[in-house]
């Protein structure tokens, strides 16, 4: 019994243990189950939107609700950004004017592009919108149109924050003109080379396939972020054509004859300044609140969402703006539920968008007061559930705001050197300067904890540096600020700071050593060099040196002596206004000298002269007796140095002899290899003692050693062991 | 070469001028042949350098006056180059490695290596080891005074050092007591009058003593500076005479001028105008330490007693952060701000008192 009940578990186990956890045909029954129940949610989901469509009663088609209902089965899939996307100009909800400059300024090219000498693209001028462009332009083509029939500025630059339809508007009115639109943007290459080959690309040459060839217009998205050498060859692409042009009329070859729109978030770029100086910019101005909400309302009409006015205004607000960041909020907030009230807006966490602000905008926030903002989208309920904290102007808020500002702002050095360059001009209240020395108080902080991140390395506690920025902004912060200036003072300093260092470390490479060795920058420039500008400016008469004193020519001696010495000498310049006049060099004089300060007597422009070429003299003279007291044989050898030290007579070196230094194996203890003491045994004494006189015979016998100075007598020259040492 | 300055440099350890007493002491520790490792410390101008060559003198003859400068380049490793200029002579060799900044650690590692580790050829006549002088040791990183110290046991056998600097204050304690410290204290007035007095003797001329005075006063006691105003004056006027003006540096007066703008007002915009006069002297290579010091002395003797001592406490405390922060002008910024701050709640405290 027990081993059938033993084999009974045993199959239990082996049966449990099939290929798959769970048989087919429970999964059969489930797949089965979960289609039923799709199929049921889906009737639901139709009979429900038929019943909305109906409560709306804006589309009564049946026609168009099963369009509808089709559309939003495959849109889901798109985003709505896409799907409301303007597709005619009409649609396009940026500001009139701007629109219309960027048409005007694309429809100049019509002349060149669809111009005369192509025929066959007189068809696409049939609209009759165009015609009467095309008369405007010709109108304006005396001064607007350079020699190519192009216009002035052959670029355009779109700058604006994201959000507003920059792109979009571009390719629109592309569109609208008649062009085939290309886009490059920053998820393209842009290395200058790839760059090139594009714009060449789109520029020159047109689809040959398709129904309606149409000529390109290319729209550079995104250009802020570019390599710089990408733009300069666009730039040099718009330049180089035109001394082309001069030469060659109407050559095609690379001259750039279709329309160029760049995009970009910040115009002020260093990579863009070249670029800014030849195009057309055009700035975009946020959409209007009204305006976008309208577009909004038709939007989540279409989508079957309930909403009002108000809420949509209050999205606007809450996203600047941006109709990209509404669009998807709403697309979010779809997802979940139908209707869209205030609170939802209040509550969505819409994206903050890490704007990078410019440093002037940042720098000007903070140091004024924020306007009054009248939240209008506040419910009743709001209000008295205290949940929210919309008051901008509350202290709370303010120091938020200013510390994200700060922290999106990054470059946390120019924005302090900023506000330290700043803030004197601020008008505040402080009769007792204690603000200001609140202020200077966490400057230096920030100093001594810049100071530590740097050499540590250690970047943890850079996080505190910007409440710097919120400090000065309650301290400083005014209805009125002061118009901010770029902080350019400390770099100033610093070049000159630079400047005048390297003048004293090239005076002082140069020094002679025994004056050198005395001095270091610092006791150079405090004390120095402000005694010796007056020293090396003696009074002397202008006469010729022939009719100088003794004295007087002793003087000159002296001075020379010592501008040489300290490495200095007079050289000749031009003027600004075309006179010559001798300067030091280096010209230390510029380190000493204080603005401002009391006038230092000079020497004359003759004395100055006079001076340098001494000074020359004195340096060709010192050479050449180097050189002589080199060549010629050493009369007499110096010895009393030597004489100071040993105190003994002093045979002359050439009578010198080497004499090798007697051992005295007695004194000497031997050591073995491993350094141990060999213990010498009694009996060699004698035998050591032998051998010892034969080496002292050897030694006493006159053996000379004599060195050949030279391989031959061309070249021998006698040095003095003097000059070697 | 024929400046004053040089011109009348005592060459040996007899001829100094003053301390003759520390400098019989110096002549009986070389006069063994042998000596530790020194660290000579005491203000600019008093003649520590000067000390120094006596005492290589000494040991060495006049061999250590045969100098050159060399151009050494070390690698970082971090593969940058770094050059120094070093002087030289063939018994010693001078450097002062805070000359390339940050990298200082560096050359105190390989140049004392380098020179360490090559012997004396000759020992019977020459002295088995080289003397380093490492100038501006105050200045050194903390990095490379760590590096320092165990080279200097290291290389005892072959290498003495001999440091020199300002204060020792900066001068890491494991350094210290590895030194004989020798401390060079600025001369008095009279001494710097007597060594004036002696020098113009020298070039025959007539120094009248109120003049030697004078010029030793506004010297600070630097002879030095004394020294090249005294010839600064021999320049202006060929014979000396009492009354004659003794020119004083430029930055001097520019800082005296800057401080009295500060005590005539307390306001942001004359904070603004002396921020300027603040940028030009750091840009004239006048150290922040210098400036700070020069306000203060100037300040104070505006100030009564019992404002002087919280003028004298925040100088100081500002003091001490310039050196723990790298914007010099932040720092003295702040302390004027402070100083006008201290100074204007003085004064309409005196004017309340009077009503």
């Amino acid at each position: 019994m027990d081993l059938y009940s033993e084999y009974d578990k045993v199959g239990k186990h082996a049966k449990s243990t099939r290929l798959l956890p769970v048989s087919v045909e429970q999964m059969k029954d489930e797949l089965e189950t979960e289609r039923q129940n799709r199929l049921l949610e889906e009737a639901t989901n139709l009979t429900q939107q038929m019943r909305r469509n109906l409560d709306d009663g804006d589309l009564s088609d049946d026609d168009v609700t099963m369009e509808t209902h089709e559309e939003t089965s495959e849109s889901k899939k798109l985003l709505w950004v896409e799907k409301y996307a303007p597709f005619k100009y009409t649609d396009l909800l940026s500001e009139e004017s701007i629109n219309r400059t960027l048409l005007h300024w694309i429809k100049l090219w019509d002349f060149v592009v669809f111009g005369k000498d192509m025929p066959i693209k007189t068809k696409e001028k049939k609209k009759p919108v165009k015609e009467v462009k095309k008369k405007k332009n010709q109108i304006e083509v005396l001064d607007e149109l350079d020699k190519l029939n192009r216009p002035k500025q052959t670029l355009v630059l779109l700058n604006g924050p994201p959000g507003l339809g920059k792109t979009t508007l571009a390719h629109t009115v592309a569109k609208h003109a008649g062009y085939n639109v290309v886009e490059i943007n920053a998820s393209d290459d842009r290395s200058a080379e790839v760059f090139k080959n594009k714009i060449e690309a789109a520029t020159q040459m047109k689809a040959v396939m398709g129904a309606e060839p149409r000529p390109n217009c290319l729209i550079i998205d995104e250009i802020d972020g570019a390599p710089q050498p990408a733009i300069n060859m666009l730039i040099n692409l718009t330049k180089k054509i035109e001394e082309q042009a001069t030469k060659k009329k109407k050559k095609d070859g690379g001259v750039l004859l279709r329309p160029i729109i760049c995009i970009c978030n910040d115009q002020y770029v260093p990579a863009l300044r070249q670029l800014r100086q030849s195009a057309l910019i055009m700035n975009f101005p946020p959409t209007e609140p009204a305006r976008l909400a309208a577009r909004l309302y038709e939007v989540i009409k279409q989508e079957h969402m309930k909403s009002d006015m108000t809420t949509l205004l209050a999205l606007c607000e809450k996203t600047d703006n941006d109709i990209r960041s509404c669009l998807n909020t709403l697309q979010f907030i779809q997802r979940k539920c139908k209707e869209l009230t205030v609170k939802m807006v209040q509550h969505v966490t819409v994206g903050q968008k890490d704007t990078n602000k410019s440093l002037f905008s940042l720098w000007y926030e903070i140091f004024s007061l924020p306007r009054a903002k009248k939240n209008k989208f506040i419910t009743i309920q709001d209000i008295k559930n205290n949940e929210v904290q919309v008051n901008n102007q509350s202290l709370p808020a303010r120091f938020n705001n200013i510390l994200h500002s700060t922290y999106a702002a990054g470059e946390y050095d120019r924005v302090i050197q900023g506000l330290f360059e700043n803030y004197c001009e601020c008008k505040y209240k402080d009769p007792k300067m204690d603000g200001l020395n609140f202020a200077m108080d966490w400057l230096t902080f920030v100093d001594s904890v810049n100071q530590y991140t740097m050499h540590i390395q250690d970047y943890s506690l850079m996080g505190y540096v910007p409440y710097i920025a919120v400090t000065f902004h309650l301290l400083f912060a005014a209805n009125q600020p002061p118009r901010i200036q770029y902080p350019h003072s400390q770099y100033e300093a610093l070049t000159k700071h630079n400047k005048f260092t390297n003048l004293i470390s090239s005076l002082m490479s140069d020094m002679s050593p025994s004056v050198r060795k005395y001095l270091n920058t610092a006791s150079m420039t405090m004390e120095v060099l402000p005694p010796l500008m007056d020293i090396i400016q003696p009074n002397f008469r202008p006469v010729n040196t022939q009719l100088y004193s003794t004295r007087e020519k002793e003087e000159m001696a002296q001075l020379i002596r010592i501008m040489i010495a300290y490495n200095m000498t007079y050289h000749q310049e031009k003027t600004i206004d075309g006179q010559f006049s001798y300067v030091l060099d280096p010209h230390v004089d510029e380190v000493v000298r204080f603005t401002g300060m009391k006038q230092h007597k000079q020497l004359t422009y003759a004395a100055k002269q006079l001076v340098a070429r001494e000074i020359e003299m004195e340096k060709m003279r010192r050479n050449d007796k180097n050189f002589t007291s080199s060549s010629t044989p050493a009369k007499k050898v110096d010895n009393k140095s030597n004489a100071d030290e040993k105190k003994a007579p002093v045979i002359p070196n050439h009578k010198q002899k080497l004499q090798a230094i007697s051992l005295n194996p007695d004194q000497m203890v031997q050591k073995d290899f491993f350094g141990r003491i060999i213990k010498q045994k009694p009996q060699d004494s004698q035998n050591s003692t032998q051998k010892e006189e034969k080496k002292k015979n050897v030694l006493n016998t006159d053996i000379w050693f004599h060195f050949k100075g030279g391989f031959s007598n061309a070249v021998r020259r006698n040095v003095r062991v003097q000059d070697l040492i | 070469m024929s400046l004053w300055v040089d011109k009348h440099r005592p060459t040996s350890l007899h001829k100094l001028d003053f301390h003759k007493e520390q400098a019989a002491h110096l002549k009986k520790l070389v006069q063994g042949g042998d000596f530790p490792h020194l660290l000579v410390y005491g203000p600019s101008g008093a003649g520590k350098k000067t000390r120094i060559m006596c005492l290589l003198r000494e040991m060495y003859g006049s061999g250590v006056e045969k100098l050159r400068i060399e151009q050494h380049t070390f690698t970082t490793p971090s593969n940058k180059k770094i050059e120094i200029s070093t002087i030289s002579s063939n018994y010693h060799i001078e450097v002062n490695p805070s000359d390339v900044g940050n990298q200082d650690r560096v050359v105190i590692q390989e140049l004392i290596k380098t020179v360490a580790q090559v012997n004396q050829l000759e020992t019977s006549t020459q002295k088995d080891f080289k003397v380093v002088i490492l100038t501006e040791v105050d200045r050194l990183t903390k990095d490379a005074q760590h590096a320092l110290r165990r080279t200097m046991e290291k290389y005892m056998a072959t290498c003495r050092l001999i440091l020199c600097c300002n204060s020792t204050s900066k001068v890491i304690p494991a350094i210290r007591s590895r030194c004989l410290g020798v401390r060079v204290p600025a001369p008095s007035i009279e001494e710097v009058c007597q060594v004036l007095q002696n020098i113009c003797k020298k070039e025959s001329l007539n120094l009248p003593t109120e003049l030697a005075r004078r010029i030793a006063e506004k010297s600070n006691r630097n002879l030095r500076r004394a020294i090249l105003m005294c010839e600064a004056c021999r320049v202006q006027q060929q014979n000396f005479t009492v009354d004659q003006e003794v020119t004083e540096p430029d930055w001097e007066l520019y800082l005296k001028e800057t401080a009295q703008l500060i005590a005539q007002q307390q306001s942001p915009k004359r904070l603004l105008e002396v921020r300027g006069r603040l940028y030009e002297l750091l840009t004239h290579c006048i150290p922040p330490d210098v400036i700070i010091k020069g306000l203060l002395q100037e300040l104070i003797s505006n100030c009564d007693g019992q404002l002087k001592t919280e003028v004298v406490q925040t100088a100081a405390y500002y003091e001490h952060r310039l050196q723990m922060g790298q914007k010099a002008i932040y720092h003295l910024e702040a302390f004027v701000a402070k100083f006008m701050a201290i100074y204007k709640r003085f004064l309409e405290e005196g004017i309340a008192d009077l009503f």
